[in-house]
């Protein structure tokens, strides 16, 4: 019975497996010519107007402007199927390589033809090697012409796994890695630029690299040897910018070196590689630099400008520091060249920022920049002024209010942090001399212009043409703040009926002002307004004179 | 011997439209200049650009006549570091609003900036479409440039494991 059911099951089932099959077929047939009618579709699209010729400029641009360039080179090989077909067929999209990944790696190199390649890999991490592994035991080693890569890790330095020299590299980005000489700096290496950034360095001797012209070394938590440095510098001989931003030591080597560098043209310093790129700088045999950067947050030493003194240079950077500025005018103006400087800041003493141009008048030229002192130069078309940062020097006050005072087109004087009642204590000391300056931080009451004699302040605090005071002290007691208060309210009143014409004040406290305050500094300036800091991270808010009253007098 | 510089052209575009510029406009156009270099007597007829039209000719004269006076590209230089430098440097502000287009329009000055052979021009819109694709997915572009997907099932599944390796970036 089950035979002869299986039996006539099998005629009944052919004619529908046939027809299943048809319907497949015709499933399959249609699927073609939907791709067929879609890749006509597509030749009807506004783009495929343009010739192969322009779509290929539009592909290279495309990939070459990304910030990244595989993703880039894989979409536009990924919309369809002519556009897959150009771009596979051009090398250069798949010849800048930034996905660590080893399959890409591999694929790109095998689309890149003969094309030079240029690997930027970052994020790489120590157990994570194989990227590394693949690109270091590739037969293609030869064409890599520009290589990046950046470790992960900010404590970790990656060991590269295999050795296999990068002859033909002209451009080296290294992060986080441990840099052995012989991979990466080979004899006969083509090397024209090399960044190092918080790698740890493992040479005592370097092959020549007759084509390296900038070197930038930036590693502030390794440390590097002037022994180090000038034995780079000894080998490189068509060298013309080097940058150093690194923690170096100090070590015995007093020889002077006559390292000559003929192409050399730019140097750049920080202030942590200083002290000791000042030892290395005296064996270059350079008596000219035409670009110099000095980029700190601090002073330099001494020792420093006097070397810059010996070498004659065309252009300064702007630098950050007001004193390394001052000193580089000083240079400039006695080799007779001209130098401007747009905005200076420093974060030890004295002007925090100057934010207009302006221009030195040196009364007097020191040689000894170590003396240097406000008072030696009048800034005479400074404008604007702003004094901030919670650290300052150990007396440098006294002797640059005095030369404030004497800022004869100054306009607007910022006063933050504790310049702010310093800026007060300074004042009122100059008029009131006598007074010890912890008594005044802590009067309990406020002074007031009729009840303190009038004594007028020495000729040279004028602040001539000062219109604009903006005061900030967001530190301190509230009761520190009304005495400040009512010491600026003294030096105001004092200073109107003399030459100060002030009309713009703006007070920025923690807390609000008293009426009485409010009253007296609305008296003496032409617009006033009060702020009050609600909070460090919240914006300041208005509270006279448009909206809310003062608080009243306790 | 060279025209003077004030010298006005005509020209008629493929839909009969005419305009007449001077003649330095006119030759920031590479073709325009030299088949003017090849005519040695004044013509008052018409030069005929059969593959550019008026509307499109319109905007390509305005670019010709923003840019005029600047100095042409040199085929020495063109092959150049520097220059290859400064095709990848972005588009200035005037240029930038001028191919503020749509993309048809887009299109056909690239075409008639490439019939012409005016270089500048043609590297604005080129580098305009390149920057409109930078960046994106494969689904973008087809959406932006009214594309269709056309691949097999072979080569989506080799697409997406591709896709697979370029989302380790």
């Amino acid at each position: 019975m089950q035979n002869s059911s299986t039996n006539s099951q099998a005629p009944l089932n052919a004619p529908l497996a046939d027809a299943r099959r048809k319907i497949d077929e015709e499933i399959q047939r249609l699927k073609v010519q939907i791709l067929a009618l879609s890749t006509a579709r597509n030749a009807l699209a506004l783009v495929s107007r343009l010739p192969t010729e322009l779509h290929i400029v539009i592909f290279s641009m495309a990939v070459e402007k990304s910030s990244s360039k595989s993703f880039t080179a894989f979409s536009l090989s990924a919309v369809s199927r002519q556009w897959r077909d150009l771009a596979l067929s051009l090398p250069q999209l798949w010849a800048s390589i930034d996905i660590p990944s080893v399959e890409w790696i591999q694929e790109s190199i095998a689309r890149s033809g003969d094309f030079p390649l240029s690997f930027s890999l970052t994020g790489l991490r120590d157990g994570v090697a194989e990227p590394l592994s693949t690109l270091f035991n590739c037969t293609h080693i030869p064409r890599i012409h520009n290589l990046a890569l950046s470790g992960h890790l900010m404590n970790t330095y990656l060991q590269i796994p295999y050795h296999s020299p990068f002859l033909s590299v002209k451009t080296l980005f290294l992060r986080s890695f441990d840099v052995e000489g012989p991979l990466f700096f080979p004899k006969g290496s083509s090397l024209e630029e090399v960044t190092l950034r918080d790698c740890i360095m493992r040479w005592n001797q370097l092959p020549s690299f007759p084509h390296l012209q900038v070197l930038s070394i930036i590693t502030p938590r390794t440390l590097i040897t002037p022994k180090k440095l000038i034995s780079v510098l000894k080998s490189t001989p068509s060298l013309q910018v080097l940058e150093t931003q690194s923690a170096m030591v100090s070590d015995n080597s007093d020889v002077i070196h006559h390292i000559k560098l003929p192409g050399f043209s730019s140097l750049a310093f920080s202030k942590e590689a200083l002290t000791c790129a000042t030892k290395v700088l005296r064996s270059l045999n350079i008596d000219k630099i035409p670009d110099i950067s000095v980029s700190s947050n601090f002073d330099f030493p001494n020792e420093f400008y006097s070397l810059l003194r010996t070498w004659r240079f065309m252009r300064a950077m702007c630098p950050s520091s007001f004193q390394t500025a001052v000193a580089l005018h000083i240079l400039a103006r006695e080799e007779k060249l001209s130098i401007k400087f747009t905005e200076i800041e420093t974060y030890t003493y004295p002007p925090r920022r100057i934010s207009s141009e302006f221009a030195f008048e040196t009364e007097r030229m020191t040689a000894q920049v170590a003396e240097f002192s406000l008072q030696y130069f009048s800034l005479t078309d400074l404008e604007e002024l702003e004094l901030s940062g919670y650290q300052y020097g150990p007396d440098p006050t006294s002797a640059w209010w005095q030369m404030l005072g004497s800022l004869e087109n100054l306009r607007t004087l910022i006063v933050r942090n504790q310049y702010a009642p310093e800026f007060v204590n300074y004042l009122i000391q100059e008029s009131e001399p006598h007074q010890p300056q912890d008594d005044i931080l802590h009067t309990p009451s406020p002074l007031t212009p009729v009840t303190r004699p009038r004594s007028p302040f020495p000729g040279y605090i004028s602040f001539k043409a000062l219109k604009t005071l903006i005061y900030e002290e967001s530190r301190g007691s509230r009761e520190a703040i009304h005495v400040h208060m009512n010491q600026l309210v003294l030096m105001l009143n004092m200073r109107i009926p003399s030459n100060l014409f002030l009309n713009n004040l703006v007070v920025i406290v923690k807390n609000p002002l008293n009426q009485t305050i409010v009253r007296e500094l609305t008296d003496m300036v032409g617009d006033f307004q009060q702020m009050v800091r609600k909070k460090a991270s919240e914006k300041a808010e208005l509270v006279y004179p448009e909206s809310s009253s003062p608080t009243s007098d306790n | 011997m060279a025209a003077p510089a004030t010298q006005q052209i005509k020209i008629r575009c493929n839909d009969e439209k005419e305009f007449t510029v001077d003649r330095d406009v006119l030759e920031r156009s590479v073709l325009i200049k030299n088949m003017l270099e090849d005519v040695t007597e004044q013509q008052d007829a018409p030069i005929p650009l059969p593959n550019v039209s008026g509307p499109v000719m319109a905007k390509v004269l305005e670019y010709c006549t923003h840019h005029r006076g600047e100095p042409l590209p040199s085929a020495d230089t063109e092959q150049s570091q520097d220059e290859t430098r400064k095709r990848t440097t972005d588009i200035s502000e005037w240029d930038q609003k001028f191919i503020t287009v749509d993309q048809e329009m887009l299109f056909e000055i690239i075409l008639a900036a490439n019939y012409l052979d005016i270089k500048s021009l043609l590297d604005v819109g080129c580098k305009t479409v390149a920057n409109m694709i930078k960046g994106k997915t494969p689904e973008e572009i087809r959406k932006l440039f009214n594309i269709v997907n056309d691949f097999t099932p072979e080569e989506e599944a080799q697409i997406k494991k591709e896709n697979e390796w370029a989302e380790d970036r």
